[in-house]
């Protein structure tokens, strides 16, 4: 049943937040020095953006038209406007709205919007 | 997000520290000024998370509930792109324990500053450490009162969680009005994208994204369905075997 799974979803993401963000205050400051730590603080995040975006772009999907070029070229819009204006909603608005132009009308695949 | 807030608040960080001098600190106007940056970007947020929560076929109604109990913007993104194909919920746990570990790292700094608290109003300042309160806590200089910068801290951590939780119960409250829009979905990669460029500025290195690359590859080579995990866990080795062998040489 899905809505037994979203709930069993929220309680199980509220108990990751909440131990992950009462961690230090369990462990104590013993933490923050340990090497390991400290290099995974810095870059896992970044790595973790990187994987993300390639995660969301769903590659296997790819086989078939358009190859993913609509979504490779809306991120790559994405990517311009947030180096050029740092604004993130700017950025998204821009990206999503390219990416379902350029799905519709220049690969001429699937509907803009329907009506509920 | 999280960089995005970061930058505007080092940013305003001068302009913080006047809005403090002209009222006196009083501990709520100043919570009020510093996270008014933060609602123009948890607000829409919310909406369009509470919009992609129902146009994905789930109940409206848990998605503000959501919102109040998980609290963490992108963890609660990419928990949704997995329910959306009723993923496991151990893909979901491993996708987004490394999200929320992040956050791991913010109470560090405020082990003292936290100290003289009531045991509710602690366990409430350390749930709501989001980017956005991390980053305007460490910028402005605690308040010369402790009372006082309790009620700061309290309050600020209440004024972004309600931005998050109001905007997301519009959203899902609103979201059958509007019609669907089956690309609405890629408001995850282009968040994610901005994300990546933001932690590019952090760091300012590429060696992470290329070994994010490099596992990607080899998770793709072992199984494409299960490629964000087994990306994630390679990252985490390729991450800590790179940079001990960067720091013995």
């Amino acid at each position: 049943m899905s809505f037994w799974y979203v709930v069993t979803c929220i309680l199980m993401l509220f108990l990751l937040t909440v131990v992950t963000r009462a961690l230090p205050f369990i462990v104590g400051k013993g933490m923050g020095k340990n090497k390991h730590v400290q290099t995974l603080s810095l870059y896992l995040p970044a790595a973790i953006m990187l994987l993300l975006v390639i995660y969301e772009v769903k590659i296997p999907t790819w086989g078939h038209f358009p190859h993913g070029i609509d979504k490779l070229l809306a991120l790559a819009i994405t990517a311009f406007i947030h180096i050029w204006r740092r604004n993130m909603i700017l950025s998204i608005i821009v990206g999503t709205v390219a990416y379902m132009l350029l799905h519709h009308y220049i690969f001429l695949m699937g509907p803009l919007f329907h009506l509920n | 997000m999280s960089s995005l807030v970061l930058w505007v608040c080092i940013a305003g960080s001068s302009r913080l520290n006047d809005i403090a001098n002209i009222t006196q600190q009083n501990p709520y106007k100043l919570a009020f000024t510093s996270s008014l940056a933060i609602f123009f970007a948890y607000f829409p947020l919310g909406i369009v998370f509470g919009v992609l929560f129902v146009h994905l076929g789930f109940t409206w109604y848990l998605a503000p509930i959501m919102s109040l109990l998980v609290y963490a913007g992108a963890a609660q993104f990419v928990a949704l792109g997995i329910m959306a194909i009723h993923g496991t919920y151990f893909e979901i746990f491993l996708a987004t324990v490394f999200i929320a570990l992040r956050n791991a790292f913010y109470g560090i700094s405020f082990l003292e500053r936290f100290k003289n608290t009531k045991w509710f109003e602690k366990t409430y300042l350390i749930f709501g450490l989001v980017d956005a309160n991390y980053a305007i806590m460490v910028t402005n200089t605690p308040l010369p009162d402790a009372k006082q910068d309790k009620k700061f801290c309290i309050y600020l951590a209440f004024l972004l969680h309600l931005y998050w939780v109001a905007g997301t119960f519009l959203g899902a409250a609103f979201a059958n009005l509007l019609p669907s829009m089956p690309g609405l979905a890629f408001v995850l990669p282009c968040f994610f994208m901005t994300l990546v460029i933001e932690q590019y500025l952090k760091v300012k290195t590429i060696k992470p994204f290329m070994i994010a690359l490099v596992a990607v590859v080899i998770a793709m080579l072992i199984s494409p369905k299960y490629m964000l995990l087994i990306a994630i866990g390679l990252t985490v080795v390729l991450l800590l075997f790179y940079f001990r062998y960067e720091a013995v040489t």
